[in-house]
């Protein structure tokens, strides 16, 4: 297993945030990235936060598994923070030769910083709390309106259940036959970029194989059992929404608009 | 039968436990605190349920996993001392994965067993020696070098794939189901390459196997893993005199072994556990003389 890639990895709880309906969860997490993105005062930050710290400790999930999924984005947050601080005009509190900090550099690239960090900290709980499959089939209930200008949505969300059933498969795969090759003395970790880079093929031959073996295998096995995708499959755990659902529905999207409103007024 | 007892085993594993994915809901123990010796010279054969840590332990052997705890000692030193213990232990002991034959990648059989030796360090003509040896030690007709593994037969690739692992001359030589997903003749052939190989070199195998009949007829020694433990260590006449033990753990005896058990319960006068062809056949002619001579009496 690799451990290190936690993006998109499901981490089975019995939570409220769990239990609400996929659909909801999907359409609420796009809400939240808008509101993130209207979010500018220190007031629209801190509760936008407050909100996400809040939804982090009813999952039960644990924090340190949030700050895992930080953690590859550190370098893009410096990166942004940095090139915020030296190329924002405003008033200049120290410079020196041709950079020059100003206070509102300063002010930006902490908001871009923050942004960055609940944007990926808000996905990944979605992530964290819903199961692929069932992240699928919310996508396709949110794209289904498409279906009126001929937009093959099933067969979208079909292509898409397959591709993350077989990400932990394929990575399984890889693990395997990183292991392999490791035991024939392959070293993945020093040399030149080049040397390295080159080091890949004995990695990727196989397993671009297996993925086509499977990927046949797969089609003869979803042909031998009369598979045609359109309107008339039905689901085994189809998506039901509770009253419950709709109250947490309708009060994260006040919630939610409130601080957009807070953020158009700058707070 | 343990050979060479005294001296200093070639492979040691001290209390060596792993386990997986520890902080998260999916936290499993793999291995608990396993000791083991490999002395040279020794066929061992490891069986065991599924998930009962087989492959988990082998592959501490040379060092691709690290234990969470214990110590994996190559000829008395420690592989995860150093960086180059580690690298070393890759060579030294050599680790046939199960399914080998998907880790093929080059576009001739000759480059693909060329990969590890390479690796090693091996060039030149020495590099020529050590492909040849190995394609012969595999029993693989040395015209299918210069062909594509990819055209080869099911059996003609796994064989290709064991001998990419043998042209490293590692002085132990794992192999982690070889017979796996292969007809009967492929696997006879496969078990036939082990035990040559150990007779020709001299060297320790230990393969892991599913099948008890496969490990009866081969092995000298018998491992015995049941849920992350070392169950038992002995001769294969002592394990497969445990018959209800071996029955807990899930585990099939040989089917000979089986037949005898019955025969013996209805009243068969041999005592001793009956686990190869020969020496069923020894028995049963002994017995079927003395009661030729019982009857003449």
């Amino acid at each position: 297993m690799q451990n290190n890639i936690t993006l998109g990895q499901y981490f089975p709880m019995n939570s409220p945030v769990h239990r609400l309906d996929a659909r909801f969860k999907l359409f609420l997490t796009i809400f939240f990235i808008v509101t993130v993105f209207f979010a500018d005062g220190l007031l629209s930050y801190g509760l936008v936060t407050l909100v996400l710290g809040g939804v982090i400790a009813m999952s039960k999930i644990p924090f340190s598994m949030i700050l895992k999924s930080l953690k590859p984005l550190i370098i893009i947050i410096l990166f942004t923070a940095i090139l915020n601080i030296f190329y924002t005009k405003g008033t200049p509190l120290v410079s020196f030769w041709i950079f020059k900090i100003t206070y509102e550099g300063i002010v930006v690239a902490f908001k871009m910083g923050i942004r960055i960090i609940l944007l990926v900290a808000g996905s990944s709980l979605l992530t964290y709390t819903t199961s692929p499959i069932m992240l699928t089939d919310a996508m396709e209930a949110l794209l289904s309106p498409l279906k009126v200008f001929k937009v093959p949505v099933n067969e979208l969300a079909m292509m898409m259940s397959i591709a993350l059933r077989f990400i932990p498969t394929l990575m399984e795969e890889t693990q395997k036959i990183m292991n392999a090759q490791k035991a024939r003395g392959a070293d993945f970790e020093t040399g030149s970029l080049i040397s390295r880079a080159k080091a890949l093929v004995p990695i990727l031959v196989p397993l671009f194989v297996s993925a086509f073996r499977r990927a046949d295998d797969l089609a003869m096995a979803m042909e031998s059992r009369c598979y045609t995708g359109g309107d008339n499959r039905t689901r085994l755990k189809p998506l039901v929404a509770t009253g419950s659902d709709f109250v947490i529905l309708v009060g994260c999207i006040l919630v939610f608009s409130g601080i957009i409103v807070l953020g158009c007024f700058g707070l | 039968m343990i050979l060479s007892n005294t001296n200093q085993p070639i492979l040691e594993i001290r209390s060596l436990s792993h386990i997986y994915g520890e902080g998260t809901p999916f936290r499993h123990v793999a291995l608990d605190n396993v000791n083991l010796k490999l002395y040279q010279g020794e066929l061992v054969g490891l069986i065991g349920h599924t998930g009962s840590g087989k492959s988990t332990l082998i592959q501490h052997f040379n060092g691709l996993l690290r234990p969470t705890s214990g110590q994996v000692l190559l000829r008395g030193e420690d592989i995860f001392a150093t960086k180059t213990a580690t690298r070393n232990a890759r060579f030294a002991v050599g680790l046939v994965m199960q399914y080998p034959e998907y880790q093929l990648f080059e576009d001739t059989v000759r480059k693909d067993i060329a990969f590890g030796p390479k690796n090693k360090g091996i060039t030149g003509v020495e590099l020529e020696r050590v492909i040849l040896e190995a394609c012969d030690a595999v029993n693989l007709p040395r015209r299918l070098l210069d062909s594509s593994p990819f055209e080869l037969s099911g059996g003609e690739k796994r064989r290709a794939a064991i001998a990419g692992i043998i042209a490293m001359e590692p002085d132990l030589l794992i192999l982690d189901e070889p017979t796996a997903g292969l007809d009967p003749k492929g696997r006879e052939e496969i078990l036939e390459t082990i035990t040559a190989y150990r007779k020709n070199t001299g060297k320790t195998v230990l393969f892991v196997s599913h099948s008890m009949d496969t490990v009866a007829n081969v092995c000298n020694r018998i491992l015995v893993m049941n849920r992350s433990h070392i169950a038992m260590d002995a001769s294969p006449a002592e394990v497969f005199s445990r018959t209800e033990e071996l029955r807990n753990m899930g585990l099939a005896l040989p089917d000979l072994t089986d037949i005898f058990v019955y025969m013996q319960n209805r009243g068969l006068p041999i005592s001793d556990p009956v686990y190869t062809m020969d020496y069923a056949v020894r028995k049963l002619a002994e017995l079927i003389s003395s009661e030729k001579e019982h009857y003449a009496e």
